[in-house]
């Protein structure tokens, strides 16, 4: 009569999961390897007062106009500052920046930058001078026509 | 010597693994269905510039994302391209449906300034002048 019974009559069935364990681990290892990992993109960010119009450009005492012709040479209000397109950095222009940031805490006004960027500048070099905006401490960035 | 050897000689101790299976799908749904919110498709065929003094951001929620591509094509997440009208339209209806509304910008690091730009003069015509930039944090 026992070798009737197809499941045994003395142990209860059971399911051994093991199996589905390894299978879970093995897709997790080969997710793992095969992930190629993105690089988390920052931000960098810019509030337009409004666009600037060319006849609004006259200097303030507090307000600073940076240049970014064709090739990516920069020039604070005028005068060439960095002039090499392949440097991230911009030495001068972020010493002359922080300083400016510094005396206007100092003297209690506002900065503020106005950006002129060539349209035929690359995007590299417009993000180069906004990332040294943000290096500096300087509030008000704005971009010329 | 008996009752020691009892406690290792009766059926055995068996660890049930099933609810932890179940808490770790549980986790991977979880964090499948929360990836999609707070991040955005990335178009990988935009290489966005670096800067070394950008912020990674926690929550990407009331932004409009938009890619300008190096031939200054304008396109959404989608990959519908777009007008400078419609960026201007499509920014103001986001605008009147979340006042906190920012343009989000994947410009490639080689495009020309003047595509930003157009872009940039559409968004503030439309209301929103809060624009942020992709970058790649990088340190000097």
């Amino acid at each position: 009569m026992a070798s009737s019974d197809p499941f045994g009559s003395e142990q209860d069935p059971e399911l051994d999961i093991s199996p589905l364990i390894d299978v879970a681990f093995l897709l997790l290892i080969y997710f793992l390897v095969t992930t190629t990992l993105q690089q988390s993109e920052a931000d960098l960010s810019l509030v337009l007062p409004g666009v600037e119009q060319e006849d609004s450009k006259e200097v303030k005492i507090d307000q600073m106009l940076v240049l970014i012709d064709a090739q990516g040479a920069i020039l604070v209000n005028d005068e060439f500052s960095d002039t090499d397109p392949n440097d991230r950095v911009l030495p001068n222009l972020t010493d002359r920046l922080t300083r400016y940031a510094a005396s206007a805490e100092i003297a209690n006004t506002e900065t503020q930058v106005i950006i002129d960027c060539n349209p035929e500048a690359v995007g590299q070099r417009f993000i180069d001078v906004l990332n040294v905006c943000a290096k500096s401490g300087v509030k008000n960035v704005s971009l010329a026509n | 010597m008996a009752k020691r050897a009892q406690l290792f000689d009766g059926p055995g101790l068996k660890a049930d693994l099933s609810p932890m299976i179940d808490l770790v799908f549980l986790l991977l749904i979880f964090f499948m269905v929360a990836a999609n919110i707070i991040t955005f498709p990335k178009d990988p065929n935009i290489v966005i510039p670096v800067a070394s003094d950008a912020k990674v951001p926690e929550l990407v929620e009331g932004r409009i994302v938009l890619n300008i591509y190096i031939d200054g094509a304008i396109k959404d997440i989608k990959g519908t391209s777009l007008t400078t009208e419609e960026v201007t339209q499509r920014v103001a209806a986001a605008k009147a449906k979340n006042p906190n509304t920012r343009l989000h910008l994947r410009a490639h690091k080689d495009v020309p300034y003047r595509h930003i730009q157009t872009v940039s003069r559409a968004s503030a015509v439309g209301g929103v002048p809060t624009i942020i930039f992709s970058t790649y944090q990088v340190s000097n």
